[in-house]
């Protein structure tokens, strides 16, 4: 099976690109979830059974991680001004850094699946995240409804590298 | 133009408790009516068609540039649970599965992809189930608008970048 890397440890959200002004600083709406709460986004994983963790990314900004789901995630929190109101979130799971890790393979999946954006990183760790907007708030039937897309995205993701690696194939069930 | 984007919302929403409810009221996103009324209310065009297979999609534009929303996971008594933003590159040299991971690997939102005849495809799925605040809509809208215009200036640069090794490649 392939490794998911435990990524809390050290590492910070991506200096990924975003429109600059990012943050919202408006309070979020009674009962929605949203970045700039991050005790709303825990209570929601919570509810959802992820059992999840809240710390702090490299930068200083929320972090949280979980692995109750197909396998490891973190969700980053993006778009925060000193650390608060951020205005996005991304699910994100890594793999460890493996030769059949390849641009083409990313394409595949990127081009046959929804939901999931895949890439492989500099260091050939392959990425699948999941960016969620959370500007206006997110009730909980459509946050659970979003943990549902990633859970099941995921068990996807589990099922393509079978697929796609020969090796996955070639390993008994355990 | 996020900025501006936010400080109208903000404008908006506040004294009034009306305003702040007009803000989180919900829309049914589940059916083309709905996101075509949620699209032309956010003051993007919205027009209903129908693909060649009877799917209804919608046609609109952002920044001069045309997009579609597809629909997914449809049934006839709850509609569908989920849309894609979708807009594409007609098929060129550069276009490569290398070229895709340079943004997937650098950029949130958007999910570029090469297709199998070489067209650039770039997507931003949405769970609608449970229905969306009206802001929250307008806010997946802005980061579609602003990623796409992103992405055009990334392909830019890179085809710029593949003209300038173009000399060294031909020795």
């Amino acid at each position: 099976m392939r490794l998911y890397l435990f990524a809390a440890i050290g590492l910070s959200a991506l200096g990924l690109s975003a429109p600059a002004f990012a943050e919202d600083a408006k309070p979020c709406g009674a009962g929605l979830i949203c970045a700039s709460n991050p005790q709303t986004v825990m209570a929601a994983l919570e509810k959802a059974g992820l059992k999840p963790k809240l710390s702090k990314d490299g930068e200083g900004d929320p972090m949280i991680e979980s692995d109750e789901s197909s396998y490891h995630f973190d969700v980053y929190f993006y778009g925060c001004v000193e650390h608060k109101n951020c205005d996005s979130l991304r699910f994100e799971t890594l793999f460890e850094k493996a030769p059949e890790n390849t641009p083409a393979l990313a394409d595949k999946w990127n081009s046959k699946k929804r939901f999931l954006q895949a890439s492989v990183r500099n260091d050939q760790q392959f990425a699948v995240a999941y960016d969620l907007a959370t500007i206006g708030g997110l009730n909980a039937a459509n946050f659970t409804d979003v943990i549902d897309w990633w859970n099941s995205q995921l068990s996807e993701l589990a099922t393509f590298f079978k697929e796609e690696i020969p090796e996955e194939k070639a390993k008994p069930k355990s | 133009m996020r900025l501006t984007w936010l400080a109208g919302l903000m404008l908006l929403a506040a004294p009034l408790p009306a305003a702040a409810q007009e803000q989180e009221a919900l829309l049914d996103l589940s059916t083309p009516h709905g996101v075509a009324k949620a699209l032309q209310d956010a003051g993007y065009k919205a027009e209903i068609t129908k693909a060649e297979d009877g799917d209804p999609y919608i046609n609109s534009s952002a920044n001069g540039a045309p997009f579609t929303v597809n629909f997914y996971n449809c049934e006839l008594a709850s509609g569908c649970g989920s849309i894609q933003f979708y807009g594409w590159y007609k098929k060129k040299p550069g276009y490569t599965a290398d070229l895709a991971n340079r943004w997937n690997s650098s950029k949130r939102f958007l999910r570029i992809e090469i297709d199998d005849v070489g067209d650039l495809g770039m997507h931003l799925d949405i769970a609608t189930v449970g229905k969306l605040t009206k802001a929250n809509f307008a806010d997946l809208i802005d980061w579609w608008s602003v990623m796409t215009v992103s992405l055009s200036e990334f392909l830019e640069k890179e085809e710029t970048e593949k003209a300038k090794k173009k000399p060294a490649a031909a020795q």
